[in-house]
């Protein structure tokens, strides 16, 4: 090959490696420009874009300016008179003597470079055409990926908008719900004629059906955004599917199937699981059952699949002798809004997302689904999870359930804050019928005078309220002086559902969260676990807060998983440390790192969020609390990736672990003898 | 133009040299260039450059050129008598430098043509970024003329001069209204290539056609030069073959290796883009010498008119390679009593406005400046 064939040939490679090293317009077309400058000395160049009509949009020119230059200028202007060269190479010789060349980009538009001694040599100039086309196919990739983003960007937009709204739907259907069921619960407690009880009875099985599809639609909404987290306890596993059977039993009866739970002997006692959401599961499958069976049985079944060491996996089945699934069905059963009766006669309701949900809740707790049917021989649905397996004693959590008598909160004085009055009457008639004085409050501020006057048990707060929200009453009362009014126990009694409303209440100071509207069984079950109530036998109320710290007696603190809070590794962090005092000051650290991710979450500011986020997780580092520290090394990465619009999941999510923390470390510290509220 | 110059090498010499220079009624800004083997350090000059009133830009040098001397030791000071701005870039190799920031902050936009002068740490990494950057922000409209910093021990220290003192890493900009010819020419012609560049980082070239660059390099001058590399010959052996970096109706753009990495990586003055193919170049005295005098007829072409001064940045290297021809050099160019002001330079800067401006070595740079602009 002659040598100057060969200088060509290094050029013209060297100019095509330097072509499509990024998926970015702006860096690929600079980067492929200077390197056709430099290589074929030519002191300036632009890349323009072809737009309709022959416009030229100018993509980069180097230097700076450059498709101002009288070259430039002379080029543009020789291109809008000849629309026909667009797709050729054209040489001129500007007025200054410059030689100027116009070069067809594939089909993506027109590379100008400007030469000012002598022109390019012509073998030159023709060998160009295949790197041209190169650069050109590297611009129009960039461009699309471009489209692919911002289109990509729209539909996360547009999902996220669907998700809000969803949130809000959910608080507009559940506030009046709340009235609903909770009415007709309470006059169900009354004697009524039959006919009336029967229209009372169907009020309230219709109000629950609505209340069940809007829970699943929202829990869909929520799993698809993984949004959903997994809270692992100690659970007696046998007494949740008995429990699972008996709360289904009336459904049973009413369908004249039989319903049973059929328990192996080698099904572990104990195990840590997220209990609330394979109940969850388990009551679609057994609901499903029951919906699709005409005559014969259901039968939940647990046992034990396998063991290692603390390790094991559960099999649950749930089987019917129902109408069975035909193949083709069976492919689809598990996706989103598919019902294998699709057509307008069907005989059953839903929404058809239960098996969906079943589906990706089973994924989530890292097990396995799957089905086996036919058509006309039954069903049979199988769930197998993985759990740890735990030694505690059966009393501890026997203690949990201690069944209290009717006058159990006798003495016990509540405030109720709501704006809206159906609900504020509903939850009177609760309290009173477990003979619980209290007061009412219309919103936030009347809420802070009531407290100010005086001396509450416990605060039930709702959190969307006029004039003044339930959050900021919450903070101006954990702001008071007096210890006897800013340590109340303040519980959020919300239609809010999602789980960031749940951080949100705990960050803004609230003990606890419950959802509208609350069943009488769930109220008992809250008061019960704020409420310190002397009886023989207790042993919560028998600790002075101003008790020494003492050597830490593990079985005071059951059920705080490891990976929430390793307690070993925060004995071993604390090294001898006197605990109380400093992890108070963790705590305070805490709550006020997230409050400044919240903040800077809802305004993004990337810099915060990132500074916040790197905060919490070094202190999740000294509290050994590893979730919270993987959840907030997750925030910068995601901020990073997607930008700080993008966050609001991770971040909700290191909110939500936040709850967990503090509310371990609280448990801790009572274990300890030391008192939990942060000093004022 | 002024010029005051101190033969002597001595800081009370610069000194006097600067006080002289500032008294020449209409100096707005001074330019002083001195020899490393003054061994001035930043204890010694940063106090004397603080307490100068005037801009200044400057730098350490291996030698400077004055008329057809070569000076090892000394000072020379250039009294500029027009007015003249300045701006400095700080930390050029380092990689969370905003350098398009840094280059526009340190420019002046000014209107009509203008002489920009470049003194850059020589041995800093940055200078190929440093430059295309250059060429993004100030466009094509002026004449520009530089050079590398340092000194012969390749040892990187703070050589080029402020306002504030001596600084390291680090470059500054001149922009003087006005314009100038100038010419490049490196006289140095093809051996042996192309080799691709298939691993590089910055001014090192890591890997040539996926071996150690060392080992290709090694191949082709030992083969040539009939010696062998020792332990302590490199540079000596490697100042007469330099690579080439191809580009097209232009000299190739010349990258010396200064020493061999105990990888087998051969670290250069400038940058060498990773991709590209370099040759291997050889030299003699008469196409050397040759291609300074062409240097200096292309600036003095491209001036076209009466000619004040000539300002000479001649790479050290072809000192080192040259020996006692280099007299011959400086006087190929220095041909007649105009005077002549320079220095011999670890890299120079040069670009008329019509080609992309580069970081050349072993290259002879030449600026023409005119009689009816007196700088």
């Amino acid at each position: 090959m002659p040598a100057s064939a060969q200088f060509e040939m290094q050029i013209l490679f060297e100019i095509a490696m330097s072509i499509g090293n990024s998926l970015d317009l702006q860096e690929t077309t600079k980067a492929g420009l200077r390197t056709y400058l430099r290589k074929l000395n030519c002191p300036l160049g632009v890349v323009f874009k072809s737009r309709d009509g022959g416009v030229l949009e100018e993509i980069v020119g180097l230097p700076r300016r450059a498709g101002e230059h009288t070259a430039i200028e002379e080029a543009k202007t020789f291109l809008k008179a000849n629309g026909d060269s667009l797709d050729k190479v054209n040489r001129l010789q500007t007025t200054s003597g410059d030689w100027v060349y116009t070069m067809p980009l594939s089909d993506f538009g027109i590379l100008v470079l400007n030469r000012s001694d002598r022109p390019l040599d012509e073998g030159m100039v023709a060998s160009l055409g295949a790197v041209n086309n190169k650069f050109g196919e590297a611009c129009w990739a960039c461009e699309r990926q471009s489209q692919l983003v911002e289109a990509k960007e729209r539909a996360e937009a547009a999902d996220r908008a669907k998700t809000l709204f969803l949130a809000n739907m959910s608080h507009e259907i559940r506030t009046p719900m709340n009235g609903v069921l909770g009415l007709s619960q309470l006059l169900l407690t009354r004697s009524l004629p039959e006919r009336e009880r029967t229209y009372i009875e169907t009020i309230a099985s219709s109000a629950s059906a609505l209340l069940a599809v809007m829970d699943d639609v929202l829990d869909i909404a929520r799993l698809s955004h993984g949004a959903v987290d997994i809270n692992v306890r100690p659970t007696y596993i046998a007494a949740e599917l008995e429990s699972v059977v008996e709360m289904l039993a009336p459904m049973a009866i009413e369908r004249g199937l039989q319903l049973s739970c059929r328990l192996d002997s080698k099904l572990p006692t104990c195990c840590e699981v997220d209990i609330h959401r394979l109940r969850q599961v388990l009551m679609k499958l057994v609901t499903n059952a029951l919906k699709f069976t005409q005559s014969g049985s259901v039968t939940l079944a647990g046992a034990l699949a396998w063991r290692e060491d603390d390790r094991a996996g559960l099999r649950f089945s749930v089987s019917d002798t129902g109408i069975g699934i035909a193949q083709t069905d069976l492919e689809t059963l598990f996706e989103p809004f598919r019902q294998v009766d699709n057509s307008h006669t069907r005989q059953q309701q839903g929404a058809g997302l239960g098996l969906a949900i079943a589906d990706q809740i089973v994924e989530l707790l890292g097990g396995t689904i799957s089905v086996e049917s036919a058509p006309g021989k039954g069903s049979t649905f199988t769930v197998e999870i993985p759990v740890v397996l735990t030694g505690m004693d059966q009393q501890a959590l026997a203690d949990d359930s201690v069944e209290a008598g009717d006058s159990e909160f006798a003495g016990v004085r509540l405030l109720v804050v709501d704006d809206d009055a159906t609900n504020r009457f509903v939850i009177s008639e609760a309290l009173e019928l477990l003979d619980i004085v209290h007061d009412t409050a219309s919103n936030g501020r009347e809420a802070i005078a009531a407290v100010q006057q005086h001396d509450y048990h416990l605060v039930l707060m709702d959190v969307q309220m006029p004039d003044m929200d339930g959050m900021t009453a919450t903070r101006a009362i954990r702001a008071m002086d007096d210890v006897r009014k800013n340590a109340v126990p303040i519980v959020a009694l919300t239609a809010h559902v999602m789980e960031q409303h749940r951080y949100q209440c705990l960050a803004a100071g609230m003990n606890d969260f419950a959802t509208k509207p609350i069943e009488l069984e769930q109220l008992q079950a809250v008061l019960r676990r704020h409420l310190v109530i002397d009886r023989p036998g207790s042993t919560g109320s028998s600790k002075s807060p101003t008790d020494a710290p003492q050597a830490v007696d593990w079985t005071a603190t059951p059920g705080i998983p490891s990976e929430v809070l390793d307690i070993d590794q925060l004995v071993a962090n604390l090294d001898h440390i006197d605990p109380a005092a400093v992890l108070q000051q963790f705590l305070m650290d805490l709550k006020g790192s997230v409050a400044e991710l919240d903040e800077a979450c809802q305004l993004g500011q990337a810099a915060s969020i990132s500074r916040s986020a790197k905060r919490i997780s070094e202190l999740a580092d000294g509290l050994a609390a590893p979730t919270l520290a993987r959840r907030a090394r997750a925030v910068p990465q995601a901020l990073a990736a997607e930008g700080p619009q993008q966050v609001v999941v991770q971040a909700g999510a290191v909110m939500l672990e936040v709850g967990r923390v503090t509310e371990a470390l609280e448990r801790y510290l009572t274990a300890l003898g030391a008192p939990t509220r942060e000093p004022s | 133009m002024v010029i005051e110059i101190d033969k002597e090498g001595t800081l009370s010499g610069l000194t006097d040299a600067i006080a002289r220079a500032v008294k020449v009624e209409r100096v707005t800004a001074l330019v002083i260039l001195v020899c490393a083997d003054n061994g001035f350090t930043p204890n010694d000059i940063d106090p004397l450059l603080q307490s100068i009133d005037l801009p200044l830009m400057g730098g350490v040098f291996p030698n400077l050129l004055v008329g057809r001397q070569r000076l090892t030791r000394g000072s020379l000071v250039w009294g500029v008598r027009r007015p003249l701005s300045l701006g400095t870039i700080r930390n050029i190799s380092q990689p969370t430098i905003d350098l398009e920031l840094a280059v526009e902050q340190a420019l002046t936009p000014i209107t009509g043509r203008a002489l920009q002068v470049i003194l850059v740490d020589g041995l800093s990494s940055g200078i190929g970024a440093l430059m295309n950057t250059f060429h993004e922000v100030a466009g094509v409209g002026s004449d520009t003329i530089g050079g590398g910093a340092g000194s012969l021990d390749f040892v990187q220290r703070p050589c080029v001069f402020t306002g504030e003192g001596m600084l390291q890493d680090a470059a500054v900009i001149a922009t003087i209204p006005g314009h100038a010819g100038v010419g490049v020419a490196h006289g140095w012609r093809y051996i042996q290539g192309p080799y691709r560049i298939t691993e590089s980082d910055q001014n090192t070239i890591i890997s040539l056609d996926w071996r150690p660059a060392f080992e290709v390099y090694r191949e082709v001058v030992e083969a040539h030069s009939h010696q062998k590399f020792t332990d302590d010959n490199f540079f000596d052996l490697a100042k007469a073959y330099p690579f080439g970096l191809a580009r097209m109706d232009a000299e190739r753009i010349v990258r010396d290796p200064l020493f061999v990495r105990e990888d087998g990586a051969l670290v250069c003055v400038g940058a060498v883009p990773e991709g590209d193919h370099v040759d291997i170049l050889h030299g003699d005295a008469p196409s050397l010498i040759a291609a300074a005098a062409s240097a200096k007829d292309i600036a003095e072409q491209r001036l076209d008119e009466p000619l004040a001064t000539r300002i000479f940045m001649d790479c050290i290297s072809r000192v080192l390679f040259l020996g006692d021809d280099f007299d011959t050099e400086l006087a190929s160019v220095a041909v007649d009593d105009i005077p002549l002001i320079g220095a011999c330079t670890i890299g120079e800067v040069a670009n008329h406005g019509g080609d992309y401006p580069e970081f050349y070595n072993k290259t002879s740079v030449v600026a023409a400046l005119p009689q009816y602009t007196d700088f």
